[in-house]
């Protein structure tokens, strides 16, 4: 079998539930960037220097559910099995969403010590963006639901 | 936990803690509205593949856990190597799938997106 790295399976199921966890929260990502029906509660933040709940949901939920599977498997085989990819998922998703919430904090501190006469041109350049995919947030225009903006 | 588990987490944490250097330093300057986009280490080769300052923090750094462990025959080291590039490959891959997802998409259909 193809096995370059010389992996045992505890270390190979270990990297599949690391990759699960980062699938789970890119693919979150993804939706909230490409999909217009994504949820507004999702984008939400509990408060400014958190990360969105979308992203704290979709962080937190595969270690968690894969450890609530651990407890609910009969088999031991499995039970061990289910155990390394929850594993796995803890080693990625826990320094990655303790990493996000503390990137999320400098940001809001970054944005608070911008000169105020920057601050009413708000433009987010984010990693992901390129060329092809805007990113300048542009004020809303025509009438909404209480005002009329221009 | 036993101490396998242990000093894989603490590798996992050890890669967290670059990667929230490097990150955290990138959005506060974002924030502040001078975005170090295209100054060192937040190149992009490739708009589908993540800018080199990921790839210090999630390979870069379990490979030098790595070597070290391997140079200083410490097996602790190793397996914090390990768990750390259990992070290190999990989020390159997440983001690689991230990047590739929006590049294969056509412009019509992105959605400016009001994130911060």
């Amino acid at each position: 079998m193809f096995n370059p790295l010389k992996m045992n399976p505890i270390e190979k199921r270990m990297l599949l539930g690391g990759v699960i966890s980062s699938l789970s929260y890119y693919g979150n990502t993804t939706l909230e960037y490409l999909y217009p029906g994504y949820p507004v509660q999702l984008k939400q933040k509990l408060e400014e220097h958190l990360p969105p709940n979308g992203e704290i949901i979709s962080g937190v939920a595969p270690p968690a559910l894969l450890y609530v599977a651990t407890k609910l498997v009969k088999s031991s085989g499995t039970k061990e099995k289910v155990s390394d990819l929850a594993l796995g998922a803890t080693i990625h998703n826990i320094p990655h969403i303790l990493a996000k919430i503390g990137v999320s904090a400098l940001y809001a501190e970054g944005v608070k010590s911008r000169p105020a006469a920057r601050m009413s041109a708000p433009i987010s350049v984010t990693k992901y963006s390129t060329n092809s995919f805007p990113t300048q947030v542009t004020r809303p225009t025509g009438l909404s639901k209480y005002v009329m903006t221009s | 936990m036993n101490p396998v588990e242990k000093n894989m987490l603490i590798g996992g944490f050890a890669t967290g803690a670059v990667d929230f250097g490097l990150e955290g330093y990138y959005e506060y300057m974002n924030g502040m509205g001078k975005s170090p986009r295209g100054q060192f280490p937040y190149i992009e080769i490739h708009p589908a593949i993540p800018p080199v300052d990921d790839w210090i923090a999630c390979a870069g750094f379990p490979l030098l856990l790595y070597a070290l462990g391997k140079g200083l025959h410490k097996t602790s080291l190793v397996t914090m190597a390990k768990g750390a590039s259990i992070y290190g490959a999990s989020e390159l891959i997440g983001q690689t799938v991230l990047r590739v997802a929006l590049q294969t998409q056509p412009v019509a259909a992105q959605y400016a997106l009001v994130r911060k």
